[in-house]
């Protein structure tokens, strides 16, 4: 090839590929989320991750739901109503006579006993979900009853979670699914499950490519409102950096998973919209209550004195968010806000630790996991503390050590006081209990007793357990959050928001604690 | 010696080279002192103790280690090299499926590496002490010292989201589809599909982190072309050359870059060793679905059934490349025939 000839191939190479961003004409509506890939499986009975719940949320519906941005209340979906027995252990749900699967077959009280005990039966990481399930009981085609183990005032909170949608039994069962006991060893289905949804939700599973992408399309015979967007790609983009790019150069649509730092970068940019939602992480101080563990810091005047040292004010700037009342997520039903959180007094901590005896301060031993969850690193916020408390006499030895060693000081009850934080295993004010006296962390991990607590506080933790009523349950909680203000060995600070991004023009974006992002209720405005 | 005795004796010498690597791989992988329950199970799954626990007994993690290890070894000599904890695939399977997106991007960063290694090498030792000697070295220098990272950062916020002149992260645009697989090679099967528009963007993709890695071998490259060219150049046999009235072009491609080539066969060898690591980091910053992105994914999470997956593989590319290049010195070498 002479000189002029390879001149030629190398403008026209180059002419090629500028060629290429003259675009593809865009007549469907398509929306791009980057993220970061946690998808273990697309199967409702087996996927546990904040990925599964993004996709199953709008690739199939559940009996009932939480609203938009809370989970402060239970909302109908496929269930038009409910019934709750007397004893509290059977719901009878009424199935909506219009809700379809994505295929035309109707949602019938059959799928719904299928579905749940493929669960239950399934064994896969989700399935201990359905372990207060006794049975199941298809009355007719659209009445189910539900009969619990034992009572259960959170199970409607419970069954809102995309590990309860409800699958087109036909479906699943052609593909080799099965909601027999021994579906551990003979459910087929997973496979297809993972790349094929069978569900009646505003989406259809289109495709998976583990680590890579995930494809929706929208379900053309959707039973409710449809939704705006045609396609939704969720591409796996773990690298901040890419995300951040690939949002700039308006290649995405959406970018989760940034921290606070990251999206500072798209400050003035009228591009982008940056979203501050709230995690669901409570960052809370412990001071174990067996007094030859962590000496002071057993006495209830020492920990409150530690409420009253903490700049609360600090964490917020660090990780925006809001300070928590208590030890309940601050975005469950009667959880105490920002009202009704501590304000730092640093006269009044004083005060405390002399009247418990130490007006010369103290030093507090606090161990803590080596590690950053949701972006914040535990070092920095030990590092706080120890400054925080320092104006008020109490003089912190930083003791961090490995996550699995940590983990386990904290988990036996063996540690002194620790700086950890808590995520509720189930959306429901009945997750506080954990922290009440009885419950995981208050006794198991931190040797707090039912008996150390008076009587009636007793009598409140035991109605809270099985109060199912709205008044109720406010007034026994509200009661049980101001008594562990007061006394409890606990320091919540601070949940941090949970940043991520958007296009300007992307409308309707709303974080949620839950699944994360509902994709139905995204549009495109001008 | 004659070439199948030199040729038995490399192949003889790779053996306990690959079993070594087995070794080191597992022994790395199990020592760091991570956890895969807490890289791989959620956060409030940590609170359960029957989870974890199952979780042990599925990836065999309650067994010791050299339990583990043995029972590794020999399910991979039946082909089986366990399933991901991360993507719950074969971990083969897995391999197969990204393997052919960095075969694409190696192959075009190894031949932008050497074109770009050589020719740098070439200009500075012709023009040595020249500003075009200066150039190249500095370029060099730039691709060997900087972390590969900041080079793949930099070339995406400029020439991508700045510029607009570069296409973006992944093998295609998101919107478009891959084309249908028969080699893998997305440029490949549009062509053979007869879709320019796929085979452009497929291309266009591969551009920038192809320069990336481009940069991040050529460095050494061509300052081994460099100091070796100049070594030959002074030889007698150069001057030689020239006397008997030979063209420029001819003393330095012909006597002068044949005999200077075997350092270069080298290091292109053993920098194919960095392309492979150096593609761990590269598709991970281009979210591009390559063995390097899944290497990255896996090491996060602990995944050990893939990290010893791919580990073995770069060490049978690795330790493959290499012995082609001592192949290669037999042909190159005409002393090596003879020694």
């Amino acid at each position: 090839m002479n000189r002029r000839n390879t001149l030629l191939v190398l403008v026209a190479l180059i002419a090629l590929l500028l060629g290429s961003f003259a675009g593809v004409a865009q007549d469907e509506k398509v929306l791009v989320i980057g993220h970061t890939e946690t998808t273990d499986a697309y199967d409702p009975a087996n996927g546990f991750t904040g990925t599964t719940h993004m996709v199953n949320h709008v690739a199939y519906d559940q009996l009932v739901t939480f609203p938009d941005d809370s989970a402060a209340e239970i909302l109908p979906k496929l269930a038009d109503s409910w019934e709750i027995s007397e004893d509290g252990m059977t719901y009878t749900f009424s199935l909506n006579q219009d809700a379809v699967f994505a295929n035309g077959d109707d949602v019938t009280a059959e799928d719904v006993v299928f579905s749940f005990n493929r669960l239950k039966y399934r064994d896969g990481n989700p399935s201990f979900l359905a372990d207060p399930i006794d049975s199941l009981e298809a009355i007719d085609d659209d009445t189910v009853a539900i009969t619990l183990v034992e009572p259960r005032p959170s199970f409607l909170s419970e069954i809102t979670s995309a590990v309860f949608s409800v699958t087109n039994a036909d479906v699943v069962r052609a593909n080799g699914g099965t909601d027999a006991m021994d579906a551990a060893e003979t459910d087929e289905a997973g496979a297809y499950l993972d790349s094929n949804s069978a569900g009646s939700g505003p989406y259809i599973l289109a495709s998976w490519e583990p680590q890579d992408r995930t494809e929706l399309v929208r379900n053309e015979g959707y039973w409710g409102e449809q939704p705006y967007f045609d396609r939704v790609i969720i591409i796996n983009m773990p690298e901040a950096a890419t995300k951040i790019v690939a949002l700039e150069a308006g290649q995405i649509d959406i970018a989760l998973d940034l921290n606070s730092d990251q999206v500072a970068e798209f400050e003035g940019n009228a591009d982008i919209q940056v979203h501050r939602g709230l995690s669901n992480w409570t960052h809370f101080i412990i001071m174990n209550t067996d007094e030859s563990l962590s000496g002071p810091f057993a006495d209830p005047k020492v920990q409150l004195a530690v409420r009253y040292a903490l700049d609360y004010d600090g964490y917020k700037t660090l990780w925006g968010g809001v300070t928590p009342g208590t030890n309940m997520w601050v975005g469950l039903f009667s959880a105490f806000g920002e009202d009704r959180a501590f304000s730092r007094d640093l006269d009044k901590a004083r005060e405390l630790l002399a009247e418990a005896g130490y007006p010369d301060g103290l030093d507090m031993p606090l161990e803590y996991p080596d590690t950053t969850i949701g972006g914040v690193p535990f070092s920095t916020n030990a590092q706080k503390i120890q400054s925080d408390l320092a104006e008020a006499g109490i003089n912190v030895i930083l003791q961090p050590g490995e996550m699995q060693v940590a983990l386990e000081r904290y988990r036996s009850g063996d540690h002194t006081n620790g700086y950890w934080l808590w995520g509720p295993d189930i959306l429901d004010p009945v997750d506080f209990t954990s922290f009440l006296p009885g419950g995981k962390v208050a006794t198991e991990r931190n040797n707090w007793q039912l008996e150390d607590v008076p009587e009636d506080i007793q009598g409140l933790i035991a109605r809270a357990k099985t109060a199912s009523d709205t008044d109720e349950r406010l007034e026994v909680y509200t009661a049980l959050q101001e008594f562990i203000q007061q006394y409890g060995p606990f320091a919540p600070f601070n949940v941090p928001e949970q940043p991520s991004a958007t296009r300007a023009d992307i409308e309707g974006y709303i974080f949620h604690p839950h699944w994360t992002l509902d994709v139905a209720i995204l549009s495109r405005g001008m | 010696m004659n070439f199948l005795q030199y040729f038995t004796r490399r192949v003889l010498l790779v053996m306990p080279l690959l079993v070594g690597i087995t070794m080191m791989a597992f022994l790395i992988a199990n020592l760091i002192p991570a956890d895969p329950i807490i890289a791989n199970l959620p956060p409030n799954a940590l609170n359960d103790e029957d989870t974890i626990a199952a979780f042990r007994k599925k990836w065999g993690l309650d067994k010791p280690m050299h339990e583990q290890y043995l029972t590794y070894l020999g399910n991979l000599v039946q082909g089986d090299m366990g399933t991901s904890i991360k993507t719950r695939k074969p971990v083969g399977e897995d391999i197969a499926r990204r393997l052919p997106a960095t075969i694409e991007l190696a192959t075009l960063g190894i031949i932008f590496g050497i074109a770009l290694g050589v020719g740098l090498g070439l200009v500075s030792a012709i023009w040595k002490d020249s500003w075009a000697d200066y150039f190249a070295r500095v370029i060099a220098l730039i691709g060997v010292s900087f972390p590969v990272f900041l080079i793949a950062l930099v070339l995406l916020n400029v020439f991508y989201a700045q510029l607009r002149i570069a296409a973006g992260p992944g093998r295609l645009d998101i919107i478009m589809r891959p084309p249908p697989t028969v080699t893998g090679l997305f440029t490949v099967d549009a062509l053979l599909n007869g879709d320019l528009n796929t085979f452009r963007n497929a291309l266009s993709h591969l551009i920038l982190p192809a320069i990336t890695l481009a940069l991040y071998i050529s460095g050494i490259i061509s300052r081994i072309t460099r100091s070796s060219l100049l070594e030959v150049l002074n030889q007698d046999y150069m001057r030689t050359a020239r006397a008997k009235g030979l063209r420029e072009r001819y003393v330095i491609g012909f006597h002068g870059m044949r005999n200077s080539l075997i350092p270069v066969v080298t290091v292109i060898g053993l920098s194919y060793g960095n392309l492979l690591v150096g593609s761990i980091l590269i598709e991970s910053i281009f979210a591009y679905p390559g063995i390097g992105f899944y290497m990255f994914r896996a090491s996060t999470s602990q995944d050990f059934p893939a990290i010893m997956g791919v580990s073995l593989l770069f060490a049978f590319i690795y330790v493959g490349v290499n012995f082609v290049v001592d192949i290669l010195y037999f042909f190159l070498d005409p002393r090596i025939r003879v020694a």
